[in-house]
């Protein structure tokens, strides 16, 4: 019993030590968003040194590399980032994981790295319905972090994705069928989306506004399930990465929620909304978060080494302009290159059209 | 050993076949299907829990897992519940997290207070196995045992699809399907082979029986499936009927898989059997520590930072002090990985068509089969009540218990009533401020599965109320509980062990405290140092090892290392 005791004071006086330690040490380092203040125009990583750009070897050998996933697996983003794993191996010529870390619609994710050091081995991805611009605005909880936080390494797809989706022997033919059955039954027709916390929770919003239609939401946490309840008939329709269900034998895309397709837009045979104005009269004006665009990118924690950052930048415009590269996503991905610089610029006009669509939003669900 | 092999072997046949069947019937399952389907999955929990030791301890322990199921965010409305404005919850707990907590954390514990019986193995010597006749032997009994080897494993792995039922009923109910089929049941009970080869074929069964729920629906049939289903996630893979679509190689190779590592498993039963006599002779610290810090490790790994480390000890630490109390940790698991899954269909089906969409033939017909087993489960409880469990060969006559027994069972069932009655009113009162559909299954697992529960415990502690409490009144209260000092002063010092671990692991880095942890532990169980720094720089570079070669995101610390 004394040996015991004797331990334990010992014990409890070296945890209490430690313990101050790890408090001290952890509350040592800036936080970025401490570090960076305000929203910065261009990306920029944390202050570097010409010393420490000589200094510091990325990555370290034997030191993997992780493209963490805010969602599970099962969707096109999974798809997306085991096409992007062996590239980005070849490329930083370490080993590449694919991490899930999901939940609260994807929001963990982005917590989960956010809380790791800004050393440029977790990057996460990014799209138009869910981003550093998103989370601060639609989540019910506010995130650890700020939108400030975060820096773009660019776009690597940029195309019209998002769309409505029907089962093959739907009886809505086109987008019109589908506006007229929801107005002559309000709250009947059955539409599905991942969620909550994404763009697509205002989409629906004005898309019941602007067509003056009241419609069911039902939220799904992957388009797994969302896809099999559509086939099941539990859903009338669905709001997703449309272009994946192009070629499916079992669903058509009834129409493409984009005010106008760019020219080089691979499926122009599709609808878009510009076609229906007249038939269900509404004005294209009408039209604001509908007509976002459609980008994928990659974010990297703010306060990356600048020399780690401009690596990690270089990696992935190499894979992008990449001719295996684009052969292999040309499914369901539209291969485009657009630099941190620029898509910084986008992502800061979506970050306060998202801030405004969400006034547009509460003064829709007052109108209701 | 044959009666091992031949169950996994068989139930690796079934898996084979019966797998791709119910996936087949599972792309007709909208969220009204899955839904009851989970319901049916948790009555058999809670059905299986009826034949078992403890039948209101068995639902309160499946609505404690209910209750930590419902930390996070509601995914049907985003509401977000019970976080503790901790962003860590906002996903809510994850599977691995509670799997380690209720099951590695309380063993552990347990071991630490085995001073006794570590020294009493060391100083024991190993008795030599022959190689040969172990295979010889196994193979002469498959050739001439056939029939009730096929019988019971057959038996076993249906017990295994039934979600929470769990290998012990499989053991019973093929030591029961050997010796109803055998000539010479009067030698059941007393060692015949027979019966232990049914129990043993069945127990294996089933473990492969579990894992066909979970490959075709996502719902783990067992603990250890409910593990695997950890590992799953952790490896990018979704459980259920889209597995075989999106990943279908991954899926037939893990099925070959199961059924080559029943034949690698027999010849690897050599060195297992001389691995497992070797690990027994090791010194108990040495295994605390190297255990502990695989359970660090884990812990880390899904959540990346030490919350779910502080998490994992946290929830340990109450399910050793609930586990005296009566709460069993495989109904607590299964709950909390079920509870979610019907809360979310449930209320998805009713968004989708109300009440009205439970009406579908297929739907009707899972909540016929949910009717069905309510009633044999409800019919079970009441013949045991009734007549009381005959019991099995071998197995010691119920005694009557001594008053001052009861008198400690009064008190535990009481203090567990009024820790289950806060934890309602807690729950209760979180729902203030949530929506209407994220508070409704939260008023259904507190008035279901605990409050109910709770309020049978307490009216069936009501008739033996007087006589403890007379009982307490006229002795010395230590009496009451056997506390044993030393072993609880044990069990602190490893807690505290574990609290420098997490306190170290960012600042020295996972490796380290790894050592430090395992140092420490074998130090304060006074093995010598020199063995100590042998054995803390073997497991801390084990852990290297490990980390190193899955490639774990861990803590390097100072050191980087």
């Amino acid at each position: 019993m004394k040996h015991s005791a004797k331990v334990l004071i010992v014990l409890l006086a070296f945890s209490l030590v430690l313990f101050g330690c790890g408090s001290n040490r952890s509350s040592s380092p800036a936080s970025p968003s401490q570090s960076q203040g305000g929203q910065s125009s261009a990306p920029s990583a944390s202050a570097s040194s010409e010393a420490q750009e000589e200094e510091i070897v990325f990555p370290e050998p034997g030191k993997p590399f992780y493209l963490t996933t805010n969602y599970g697996p099962g969707g096109t983003l999974q798809r997306s980032q085991q096409d992007f794993q062996p590239f980005f191996e070849k490329e930083l010529g370490t080993q590449v994981i694919i991490e899930y870390i999901e939940g609260a619609g994807g929001l963990i994710g982005y917590n989960t790295v956010f809380a790791r050091p800004a050393d440029g081995y977790s990057i996460l991805p990014n799209s138009a319905t869910f981003g550093p611009y998103t989370y601060p605005h639609l989540s019910e909880e506010k995130p650890p972090w700020k939108y400030e936080d975060w820096l773009p390494l660019g776009i690597y797809s940029d195309i019209p994705n998002s769309g409505i989706v029907v089962k093959k022997d739907s009886p809505f033919k086109n987008f019109a069928d589908l506006v007229r059955y929801a107005r002559e039954n309000p709250n009947k027709l059955k539409l599905g989306t991942i969620g909550p916390g994404r763009i697509e929770d205002i989409q629906i919003i004005e898309l019941q506004h602007v067509m003056g239609i009241r419609v069911r939401q039902i939220y799904y946490e992957d388009g797994g399930s969302l896809f099999t309840d559509l086939l099941t008939g539990d859903l009338d329709a669905i709001v997703t990465a449309a272009l994946q269900y192009v070629d499916s034998p079992d669903a058509r895309i009834l129409v493409m929620l984009a005010p106008e397709f760019p020219p080089e837009f691979p499926y122009p045979e599709l609808d878009n909304l510009s076609k229906f104005p007249e038939e269900l009269g509404f004005s294209m004006d009408q039209i604001k978060t509908l007509a976002a665009t459609h980008f994928n990118g990659f974010v990297v924690k703010a306060g990356t080494p600048e020399p780690i950052y401009r690596k990690l930048v270089q990696t992935l415009e190499n894979i992008v302009k990449n001719p295996e590269w684009q052969q292999k996503v040309k499914d369901y991905r539209y291969p485009k290159w657009i630099p941190p610089e620029e898509a910084k610029k986008l992502y800061d006009r979506y970050y306060e059209g998202i801030g405004e669509m969400v006034k547009l939003r509460d003064q829709y669900l007052q109108q209701q | 050993m044959g009666g091992s092999f031949a169950g996994a072997t068989i139930g690796f046949i079934v898996l084979l076949v019966l797998t791709p069947t119910l996936i087949y019937l599972v792309n007709f399952f909208g969220s009204g299907e899955r839904a009851l389907f989970a319901v049916w999955a948790l009555v058999l929990v809670a059905g299986g829990a009826v034949t078992r030791e403890d039948t209101l301890k068995s639902f309160l322990s499946v609505g404690l897992g209910l209750a930590l199921g419902l930390i996070g965010m509601q995914p049907n409305v985003g509401t977000f519940r019970y976080t503790l404005n901790l962003h860590e919850l906002w996903g809510g707990l994850k599977i691995i997290w509670i799997v380690l907590a209720v099951f590695a954390i309380p063993q552990l514990f347990l071991m630490a207070t085995m001073r006794s019986g570590f020294r009493e193995l060391a100083g024991t010597k190993r008795e030599p196995i022959p190689f040969v006749s172990i295979y010889t032997g196994a193979a002469k009994v498959i050739v001439k045992k056939w029939q009730l080897l096929l019988r019971s494993s057959l038996a076993g792995v249906f017990v295994g699809i039934m979600p929470g039922i769990g290998s012990t009923t499989a053991s019973w109910v093929g030591y029961s399907a050997a010796r109803s089929a055998s000539r010479e049941k009067e030698k059941f009970g007393k060692g015949t082979p027979d019966g232990v080869m049914g129990a043993e074929s069945a127990s294996n069964a089933c473990e492969v029986g579990a894992i066909i729920p979970l490959l075709s629906l996502g719902i783990p049939g067992s603990a250890a499936a409910a593990i695997m289903l950890g590992a799953f996630i952790l490896a990018g893979l979704a459980p259920g009927p889209g597995l075989y679509v999106t990943h279908g190689p991954q899926m037939w190779t893990i099925m070959f898989g199961i059924g080559l590592s029943a034949v690698v498993f027999t010849m690897l039963a050599y060195p297992f059997i001389k691995g497992a006599q070797w690990l027994s002779h090791l010194p108990i610290p040495a295994l605390i520590g190297a255990i502990g810090a695989l359970c660090m490790l884990g812990a880390y790994v899904d959540g990346g930072s030490t919350f779910g480390n502080m998490t994992v000890l946290a929830i340990g630490v109450a399910t050793v002090l609930a586990g005296l109390l009566g709460i069993r940790p495989a109904p607590l698991l299964i709950g909390f990985i079920l509870g979610p899954v019907i809360e979310t269909e449930l209320i998805r089906a009713y968004q989708i068509g109300g009440f009205a969409r439970f009406t579908k033939p297929t739907s009707l017909l899972i909540l016929a089969i949910i009717l069905v087993t309510l009633f044999f489960s409800i019919r079970s409880y009441l013949r045991g009540r009734k007549g009381g469990r005959e019991p099995l060969p071998g197995e010691p006559a119920e005694e009557k218990p001594e008053v001052r027994k009861l008198a400690a069972g009064f008190v535990k069932d009481m203090l567990l009533v009024l820790l289950v009655v806060v934890l309602s009113l807690l729950l209760l009162a979180g729902t203030a401020n949530y929506p209407a559909l994220a508070s409704i299954w939260v008023y259904f697992v507190t008035g279901v599965f605990i409050l109910l529960p709770a309020l049978l415990l307490l009216i069936r502690n009501l008739r033996i109320a007087p006589a403890a409490v007379a009982w307490i009144k006229s002795r010395n209260r230590e009496k009451l509980f056997a506390i044993n000092r030393q072993k609880f002063l044990d069990q602190l010092v490893v807690f505290l062990f574990f609290v420098i671990f997490i306190a170290t692991m960012t600042t020295l880095g996972y490796v380290v405290s790894t050592f430090l942890f395992v140092l420490l532990v074998m130090l304060y169980f006074k093995l010598k140092p020199i063995r100590s720094l042998i054995m803390a720089f073997g497991v801390a570079g084990g852990m290297y090892v490990v980390k190193t070669v899955f490639q774990l995101y861990v803590p390097t610390g100072i050191w980087n290392i």
